[in-house]
């Protein structure tokens, strides 16, 4: 891999949503927006512009099939130490917004 | 070292974040499994369950109440999906004092593709045969010894 190509990596995987959609499509061979928002507490349209930012950062490529792009990892940029850190990553994103639920509802 | 590392201000006092992650019942809530059992103390045992019946064990390294807590996942095999391996990591949870409430500073690590970079290693980094009954673990720290 390139380093100029790792910076952008970690950058688009900077975000907590963008790590769900990169989680949810290591579990599937492709994904919709549509099916990807029907999973997450996000539009459809901010799905699509987190598509394109992984797209850009060559983590994920998009196929038109019928009406939508169906998107799938390519793993070609994405170490197996980057996947693990999308992974870990996202599992500490949700235990700590639901830490922070359980916090709030006993203060 | 690849690293995780997570940052977040709670507006409860310290203890109560404490509490929150070193008592069984108040950690299973927010880890993600059923069921947790914890031995608050250096070297004690941690079981997590989750929901579909997949156990992972952890053991406590680090304990300094009410500031931080170490410990160390144990590297495991998923048997019911097909073998898949996960390698063990430490997790560190640091709890600070600060201006309306407590910052909880998280960092879970591991070596770099420890078990990729030494395909022919040491027995203990290669898979262990799948097991429906738990014993993945207790497999890899026998052999560690």
């Amino acid at each position: 891999m390139r380093p100029d190509r790792s910076g952008a990596v970690f950058s688009a995987l900077a975000d907590p949503t963008r790590r769900q959609v990169v989680r949810w499509l290591s579990e599937r061979d492709s994904m919709t927006a549509t099916e990807l928002s029907a999973r997450l507490p996000v539009t459809r349209q901010a799905i699509a512009k987190h598509l394109s930012a992984l797209e850009e950062a060559g983590l994920v490529s998009g196929e038109r099939m019928g009406r939508e792009n169906r998107y799938r990892l390519t793993p070609a940029p994405m170490t197996e130490a980057m996947s693990w850190m999308a992974s870990v990553g996202s599992d500490w994103d949700d235990r700590l917004s639901r830490l922070r639920r359980q916090l709030d509802d006993k203060s | 070292m690849d690293k995780v590392e997570r940052v977040e201000v709670f507006a409860v006092p310290r203890e109560q974040v404490w509490r929150a992650i070193t008592q069984p019942e108040h950690l299973s809530e927010w880890f993600g499994a059923t069921a947790v059992e914890l031995e608050l103390r250096p070297g004690g045992r941690v079981v997590f369950r989750d929901a579909r019946g997949l156990v992972r064990r952890a053991l406590v390294e680090v304990v300094e109440p009410p500031a931080r807590l170490v410990f160390r996942w144990l590297p495991f095999v998923v048997s019911s999906d097909g073998h898949r391996w996960v390698p063990g990591t430490t997790v560190e949870l640091v709890l600070e004092e600060v201006a309306g409430g407590t910052r909880l500073t998280v960092v879970e690590s591991r070596l770099p593709a420890f078990h990729e970079t030494t395909p022919a290693g040491p027995v203990f980094l290669q898979p262990a045969p799948p097991d429906p009954h738990d014993a993945p673990p207790r497999v890899f720290l026998e052999r560690r010894r």
